[in-house]
């Protein structure tokens, strides 16, 4: 590194270095020299929290600025300073821990999506079994049977939710304290193969996507979660969704499923949850829309779209009994209720599955061909 | 061979590690921007890559060691660092311990 002599003067006032800085700057700094820079602080910034990343950026671009004019180049100052992971990772305060900052990000969102994945239908399959226990357990007026279900019911979901939230945390903590020892590679942008951190250079950069075309992770998770606690309820329990009747005098629940065919009707069900959380895995993983992202959007859509018509036309996916049984118990029926599960219903449900689909397609197309590099 | 050259490289940068923060709260008495840092340091013959001063830096502004300051005056935007009046007690007390430490260690050497 080339030195120059130390400022001697009171920093606050210009230095000749910063005369010199601004006269030969100017202008100098070409386009590709500043697209290069901005790459690369992009990249820094994008691995710190986000309260920390525009006061950085600042800094970064002060510092490479001011190397740039020392050591002749953009490039050449970024190449001094080397891999942008292994500066952020520098940033985040690099200690001795069972995951490091290299996997910590991916770490904390796998974690975020395990936990909404196993805590909210632990919770609520747990909420309804302790509660139906508690229901048949207590004796006694309709107060004391509430309160007692209520009780029985939140035990459950709080004591199943804590340890099965225990136990995916720390398998998904394992499985990454083992790649971290492994040193294996997550992030396809950065591989930690200590060889290719050496060859690193400023033209590995790839360029910061446009800010329409990056994918929101926050949706993917939701949309994560949502599929996983459908799959878990329609597996585990397909009679909740059900219609609450009076009968005489308690209540009775008539499924508005054909739980009789359920062994028939599940796997293609599944088939269909499973392509949609594959793609919602590859748009989380991808971070932005690509040809890849809208290839996969419209084979798993119009997967999606087949096992809709082979669930609601061809298999009985409705209970059949459902209108016999609604005609038993007490109360108002109202025509939308003594419709449901008939060839209607099943047409109006597959117009709304099909329009959703229509709409995350064009969106997914649109924003591909309008927005990604 | 190899092998003993990383291991050195490490044990070195260990060795280091401790001395920077005593180098930069040295110079940090006037207010310096982090590349201006960089070069004066590296004239008196201690090297630092920027991309570990920075990040020191931000660390021990957090410590209450230093305070920053974006002068915005110029043509170009930077930041001073200098240090507070807690850095300054803390660095008079580091000196200290260097110049002892540093007594006993050579006395070990010269055995």
């Amino acid at each position: 590194m080339k030195v120059r002599a130390c400022p001697k003067t009171e920093p606050i006032e210009r230095t000749a270095f910063d005369v010199f800085c601004d006269k030969e700057g100017e202008g100098k700094v070409n386009q590709q020299e500043q697209e290069l820079m901005e790459r690369y602080i992009y990249q820094v910034v994008r691995r710190l929290p986000k309260n920390q990343r525009k006061e950085v950026a600042r800094e970064l671009q002060e510092l490479i600025g001011d190397m740039a004019e020392q050591e002749g180049s953009t490039e050449e100052a970024l190449l001094q300073l080397g891999d942008p992971a292994l500066f952020a990772a520098k940033y985040r305060e690099d200690a001795a821990c069972l995951i490091g900052p290299e996997y910590y990000d991916t770490w904390r969102w796998f974690v975020k999506v395990v936990l909404l994945c196993d805590l909210i239908p632990v919770a609520l399959l747990s909420l309804a079994g302790g509660f139906r226990e508690g229901f048949a357990q207590a004796g006694g007026s309709m107060l004391h049977g509430v309160i007692a279900a209520f009780t029985q019911g939140l035990v459950h979901a709080i004591t199943n939710s804590v340890i099965t939230c225990m136990g995916a945390f720390g398998f998904v903590t394992f499985i990454f304290a083992v790649l971290e020892r492994q040193n294996i590679g997550l992030d396809h942008d950065r591989r930690d193969d200590k060889k290719q951190r050496e060859q690193w250079t400023p033209r590995r950069l790839s360029p910061i996507p446009n800010r329409k075309a990056v994918i929101s992770r926050g949706d993917c998770v939701v949309s994560i979660v949502f599929i996983v606690l459908f799959a878990i309820l329609m597996g585990f329990a397909p009679q909740l969704f059900a219609v609450i009747c009076k009968s005489g005098d308690g209540m009775v629940m008539i499924p508005v499923l054909n739980l009789e065919e359920w062994s028939r009707i599940f796997p293609v069900l599944v088939i269909s949850l499973l392509v949609g959380l594959a793609d919602e895995i590859l748009k989380l993983m991808a971070g932005v829309y690509n040809r890849l992202v809208m290839a996969s959007c419209l084979v798993c859509n119009v997967i999606q779209i087949f096992c809709s018509v082979l669930l609601l036309k061809v298999l009985p996916f409705w209970n059949p009994h459902f209108k016999e049984q609604l005609q038993q118990t007490e109360g108002s029926k109202s025509g939308i209720l003594m419709n449901m599960g008939g060839a209607f219903f099943s047409d109006l449900v597959l117009v709304i599955c099909i329009g959703i689909v229509l709409i995350e397609v064009g969106v997914t197309v649109y924003k591909t061909l309008r927005y990604a590099s | 061979m190899g092998e003993e050259k990383d291991l050195l490289s490490s044990l070195s940068m260990e060795l280091r590690r401790g001395t920077l923060i005593l180098s930069v709260l040295s110079q940090l008495q006037q207010p310096r921007y982090g590349y201006a840092l960089v070069q004066c340091l590296a004239e008196k013959g201690i090297a630092i890559d920027p991309n570990t001063l920075y990040p020191l830096l931000r660390r021990l502004e957090k410590q209450g060691l230093l305070q920053s300051e974006w002068e915005t005056g110029g043509p170009k935007p930077r930041k001073y660092y200098r240090r507070t009046k807690q850095g300054d007690r803390i660095y008079e007390e580091l000196r200290e311990q260097w110049r002892s430490l540093s007594f006993s260690i050579e006395q070990l050497l010269d055995e």
